[in-house]
């Protein structure tokens, strides 16, 4: 229903869990592997010694230090913000309006997203069927659709809620004089095993 | 409609398969955390104050030296770290699929959490069983439910009643795909309260 970018959740676990993937690898690698060891050993510390030698050399004048410390500091300070980013942008993608009509010549009439919700709220609180339920518009694709989270009470048939969720839709669409789409989503969970029980007829 | 049920179609999916969110926040935290610490020894060494730990030098003559340390050690080390890469290589990959189910209805897009359609399952499994809810069972997974009924004391279920009864409701909640009863009387169950 929101708009968290999966696609990007999942290209970045995938990043990071290959580097960790290729890092074991290899460290089991130089463990067990003779050949491997051997190179490892000749070949390593030159390594580290060429870029150690990186960060020694090419002194800033003023600071007797290499730009190459401001450098990675910086790259690592811009990857620390763009993960703060990323945290944040999870989840989101309500909406306030629900639509914007137009009436030819008579400026235009905006109907929030509360309207809806705060209908479709009202009539599903009488319902004892449920424990709760909650009610918030979001844009899918552009496309505003009332998310109803319902808490089911024990015992209760799904059929039966989404039937009532339906026909306070139709109300609601011809009430407002247009379809909206609607997504329902039923729960259970510790609300419904510990809230008092009640006849349903 | 044709853009209503493609809209629909989308919704679905997302319902009914996991955002892989916490992961990845979990993953992006810890990156967040070793850099941070790394920032801060660089700039130790620059103000020329001593490391917290070691500065990066020191690390990368540690991992220069690997071969140095216990064979043992190094390989476990390795093992573990690979692993833990593994698993989220994996979990990136896979669909992780949500316990829920779609309900197969034209108006509206419709999930439900697998707990609740084994609550109403398990109210009519004991209401046809003639027992107490309490001593009714069920577990439903992606295409079966199983309903585990105990008799009461002395008493007897009559098995084929039971297997209508869940299967009249399976069907009446048109869930999608859609879920087998199998129904098992224990009669060796231990009764509850």
């Amino acid at each position: 229903m929101n708009n968290t970018n999966r696609f990007l959740n999942r290209t970045f676990s995938f990043l990071i869990g290959l580097l960790l993937l290729v890092l074991g690898v290899g460290t089991l690698a130089v463990a067990t592997v003779t050949n491997v060891r051997d190179t490892y050993t000749n070949a390593a510390p030159t390594a580290v010694e060429t870029v150690t030698g990186w960060f020694v050399a090419a002194p800033i004048p003023e600071l007797q230090h290499s730009w190459w410390f401001i450098a990675v500091i910086g790259v690592l300070v811009l990857l620390i913000i763009l993960l703060i980013m990323f945290i944040f942008r999870q989840g989101h993608g309500y909406t306030k309006t629900l639509f914007v009509n137009s009436p030819a010549g008579v400026g235009q009439i905006t109907v929030d997203a509360k309207v809806a919700e705060q209908l479709m709220q009202g009539a599903l609180d009488e319902h004892p069927e449920l424990v709760s339920s909650r009610v918030r518009t979001y844009a899918v694709d552009g496309t505003p659709v009332l998310k109803i989270s319902t808490t089911a009470r024990r015992g209760v048939s799904s059929m039966r809620i989404v039937n009532d969720v339906e026909t306070t839709l139709a109300s609601l669409s011809a009430l407002l004089g247009r379809e909206i789409p609607a997504a329902v989503q039923i729960g259970g969970g510790v609300r419904a095993a510990t809230s008092a029980p009640v006849q349903l007829r | 409609m044709s853009d209503t049920s493609a809209l629909y179609r989308r919704i679905k999916r997302r319902e009914t398969h996991s955002s892989r969110s916490g992961l990845a926040i979990t993953l992006a935290v810890l990156v967040i955390l070793a850099s941070a610490y790394a920032v801060i020894e660089m700039i130790l060494h620059l103000a020329n104050r001593p490391a917290l730990v070691s500065d990066m030098f020191g690390v990368a003559s540690a991992a220069a030296n690997l071969t140095e340390y216990t064979v043992g050690i190094v390989a476990a080390v390795g093992v573990v770290v690979a692993l833990i890469g593994l698993f989220i290589v994996l979990a990136s990959l896979t669909a992780g699929r949500r316990a829920r189910h779609l309900i197969d209805t034209e108006t509206i897009s419709a999930v439900v959490d697998n707990a609740v359609i084994a609550s109403g399952l398990a109210r009519h499994a004991a209401e046809v069983g003639n027992i107490s809810p309490d001593n009714v069972t069920v577990s439903v997974s992606h295409r079966v439910a199983v309903v585990t009924l105990i008799p009461a004391f002395g008493g007897t279920i009559d098995k084929s009643a039971v297997v209508a009864a869940v299967q009249k409701q399976l069907d009446s909640y048109a869930l999608f795909p859609t879920v087998r009863p199998r129904i098992v009387i224990n009669e060796q169950g231990k009764r509850g309260s």
